[in-house]
């Protein structure tokens, strides 16, 4: 049996499938009030309710409305679970793995591990995935603040409600194409290892880490000494 | 039918807001005639949603040269209705007289229309949760009546009739004063104004360079609506690039896949 090493905590672990359920549940409840081109989601939800409402109204309406309630709740879920992780991820900032390291081998590394299908030198997280990261950071945060203002929008001025709804829709075009790729390449075969620590033992053999994440590898011998 | 059209004359007005008192007596009577409320109720409650109409007053200067300016604020009836394009649940319907009308019932209470409206009308009420707005008494339009504000007028302050009608009268009027006043007059709203509004439903005569003081802006666009349309499309075709882009990745993969095992296996033989 090789040594395994601990790439996630069972609360990270914990809290990125709640985060996976939620996202969808959020993508799938949003878009009908994002686009018309998505109002057959809300006639998913609106035809069912108002049938089972004996409301005889209209489905579209229904469906929004259902919509735009499941959106708060998945909201209030997401607070649930967000702040204490929060809190606990913030007290150990300096030990993020997302900072630039010295000697990783940055976006041309992406080019030897995804086109060269080569082992890159890298830390625990390639330049992708910081990146990917940083944004889901920023464009999480400024969806939860700018929702947080769309909910009690009535309490706000309409510049401000305008200026939430932006923010909103900024965030999560950005969110969306970056959600895309972390999760073509969280499933892709080649990160076999590293989705099996996630939605598993949160665990990865020591020679996984040493060919893999060289950096990464070096960081926990040093510690070790 | 015709394009219904409206004009307000603030020349002519003598400002005894007849006008916004019948229209908020015909909105208390519109309840009971819909069945939603016993007119006692209608009546009894003050209902500030259903004052269609407001007379907002201004000052202007700085005493003792100051004076006062009274906007009618109220729904224009855009020709291009941003309201009704943005609004999620499809509550906002242009009828075939050209008036854009708020239907209570398939409102969901988001208040889109209040940020898209570049006049500032849609006013949102809690206890309904739902947007209210003028509705250039369509229902009376649609039964050969004249709106209610424009019925009660006693100054000849507000015209209605086919649009062709209101605008022939309206620029005769604009004419008229701007010769009188020796100031130019205009007729806002007879003419295309912008892309985002387009002409307007209900137009107002008024002093060019007043129209501002009357709540008339020169250029009515919210151009967060735009940039947000702008963002969504870049949001969506972002996310189809990347999708396409993964699947390219996943069969580029694929054609490589036995090379890379191979390679791997060599690899793993010599640690």
């Amino acid at each position: 049996m090789s040594k395994k090493i601990t790439a996630f905590t069972p609360f990270q672990m914990f809290y990125h499938k709640s985060i996976i359920i939620l996202m969808f549940f959020f993508i799938l409840t949003g878009l009908p009030i994002l686009s018309p081109y998505f109002h057959w989601i809300a006639y998913c939800f609106g035809v069912p309710f108002d049938f089972i409402s004996s409301q005889n109204g209209d489905a579209l309406t229904a469906g929004i409305q259902v919509c735009r309630i499941v959106h708060r709740v998945a909201a209030m879920l997401f607070l649930l679970f967000s702040l204490p992780f929060a809190v606990t991820q913030l007290l150990q900032i300096a030990q993020w793995h997302i900072w630039p390291e010295s000697g990783a081998a940055g976006i041309g590394g992406l080019k030897t591990s995804y086109i060269d299908f080569k082992h890159a030198r890298q830390g625990k997280y390639n330049a992708g995935q910081k990146i990917a990261a940083y944004v889901f950071i920023v464009c999480i945060a400024m969806l939860a603040f700018s929702g947080f203002v769309l909910w009690f929008r009535g309490s706000f001025s309409v510049a401000t409600l305008t200026l939430a709804r932006t923010l909103h829709d900024i965030g999560f075009a950005l969110l969306l194409p970056t959600l895309l790729g972390h999760m073509y390449f969280g499933i892709h075969p080649l990160n076999r290892a590293g989705f099996k620590a996630m939605f598993g033992t949160g665990e990865l053999n020591e020679e996984e880490v040493k060919s893999h994440h060289p950096l990464w590898y070096e960081k926990i011998k040093q510690n070790e000494q | 039918m015709s394009t219904y059209s409206m004009c307000y004359d603030s020349q002519a007005c003598v400002r005894c807001f007849t006008c916004v008192v019948s229209c908020s007596v015909e909105n208390r009577l519109r309840l009971q005639r819909n069945g939603t409320t016993a007119l006692e109720n209608g009546v009894n409650k003050s209902l500030p949603q259903l004052n269609y109409l407001q007379p907002v007053q201004r000052e202007y200067g700085k005493y003792p040269e100051s004076y006062r300016i009274t906007e009618l604020h109220h729904c224009m009836h855009c020709e291009n209705s941003p309201c009704a394009t943005y609004c999620p649940s499809h509550a906002i319907e242009r009828r075939p007289g050209g008036q854009v009308v708020i239907n209570q019932d398939l409102c969901v209470g988001c208040r889109t229309c209040q940020e898209a409206c570049p006049f500032d009308v849609p006013v949102y009420d809690k206890a309904t949760n739902a947007s209210y707005k003028c509705i250039m008494c369509y229902d009376r339009v649609e039964s050969d009546l004249k709106p209610a504000c424009v019925s009660s007028c006693i100054a000849n302050a507000l015209i209605s009739g086919t649009r062709e009608e209101v605008v022939a009268e309206a620029k005769k009027r604009a004419k008229r004063y701007s010769e009188q006043f020796g100031k130019e007059y205009i007729v806002y709203g007879a003419d295309k104004i912008n892309d985002y509004v387009g002409k307007t439903g209900w137009m107002t005569i008024v002093a060019a360079e007043e129209m501002e003081k009357y709540g008339l802006p020169k250029k009515p666009v919210v151009s967060s609506m735009g940039i947000r349309q702008t963002t969504k499309a870049i949001g969506i075709g972002a996310s189809a690039a990347v999708a396409l882009g993964a699947g390219a990745h996943f069969l580029y993969w694929l054609a490589n896949r036995k090379e890379v095992l191979s390679a791997q296996e060599k690899e793993d033989g010599h640690e």
